[in-house]
């Protein structure tokens, strides 16, 4: 509780130095991670992912977060951009984003240790076994034990494969993408990586997209 | 975090001219970026399609994620029931 205190004086002392908070979180969500990880292991049904059950620090940051600065403003078309679907998802060609991390062996891990969050991505070719994938995560908030064991969790390659193969889905994307989600500071995934994203996307002329988080 | 990302990515890929749909784990962040679908789970954060090596519940999350792609009227968010 002591340690909770001295967070939350830490945290109205520098208002938003957000990224400075992030890191003293570690320590605390590991207890929450420990819980889930009990909680699965005990079978106990269904494990509701809400904010009280992430820790008081991290539930503090998120409470005061500016996620407004970055929520959709009305006169920002792209903010409210929709795409209708062109045609039926058995003749789209569908790609996979997700933000657990994954990389390739032959590809730079992500940046760990960048405290305002590393926006870069991994293009991941249709054709690998997702159990090739690596995982590197800033973030302790979450449960790491699952995308280990089966990365089709959050990459899910290989059901793709099987609607492909019912007919339930037209074509597999040559190219799937991977962030890492704890991005503080997003001005950089805003102006340069997600759009590029979106481009190689287009230039895939990709119909679908089906978005993971972690 | 990841779920603003996730929805930074997705408002990107939209706006490009491409259909999109997100797995939520958390439906109070969801509902401040406002992507435009959205599916809500019910599993803790790291499982968005539920439980590792269980294809029939990842199946039936992706197919409930994709029904979302008919709905023009966005933000949807729709709940998965397991």
């Amino acid at each position: 509780m002591r340690h909770h205190l001295e967070l939350f004086r830490h945290f109205y002392a520098h208002r938003f130095r957000a990224s400075d908070m992030l890191y003293s979180f570690h320590r605390n969500t590991y207890s929450s991670i420990l819980r889930y990880t009990h909680s699965l292991s005990e079978g106990g049904g269904t494990v509701l992912a809400q904010l009280k059950d992430i820790a008081l620090a991290e539930r503090l940051f998120l409470k005061r977060y500016p996620f407004k600065k970055f929520a959709p403003r009305p006169d920002d078309p792209s903010a409210v951009a929709v795409t209708p679907l062109r045609t039926a998802l058995k003749d789209c060609r569908v790609a996979l984003v997700t933000t657990a991390g994954l990389s390739l062996p032959d590809q730079p891990p992500f940046d760990v240790t960048n405290k305002n969050g590393d926006p870069s991505f991994r293009e991941i070719p249709a054709a690998i076994s997702p159990s090739l994938l690596e995982m590197n995560q800033r973030s302790w908030s979450f449960d790491h034990t699952g995308i280990l064991r089966d990365r089709n969790l959050a990459l899910p390659l290989d059901r793709l494969r099987e609607m492909r193969q019912r007919g339930e889905i037209g074509v597999i994307a040559p190219h799937h993408y991977s962030f890492m989600g704890s991005i503080v500071s997003p001005s950089k995934l805003i102006k340069e990586t997600a759009p590029e994203v979106a481009r190689r996307l287009t230039a895939d002329a990709v119909d679908v997209v089906l978005l993971t988080p972690v | 975090m990841c779920h603003q990302s996730v929805g930074l990515i997705q408002r990107a890929i939209e706006s490009q001219g491409i259909t999109t749909v997100s797995v939520s784990l958390l439906r109070e962040i969801t509902e401040k970026i406002r992507p435009p679908r959205a599916l809500f789970v019910p599993y803790p954060l790291g499982y968005p399609l539920g439980a590792p090596h269980d294809t029939v519940l990842q199946t039936r999350i992706m197919r409930a994620a994709f029904t979302l792609l008919a709905h023009n009227n966005c933000p949807v968010l729709e709940t998965f029931l397991p």
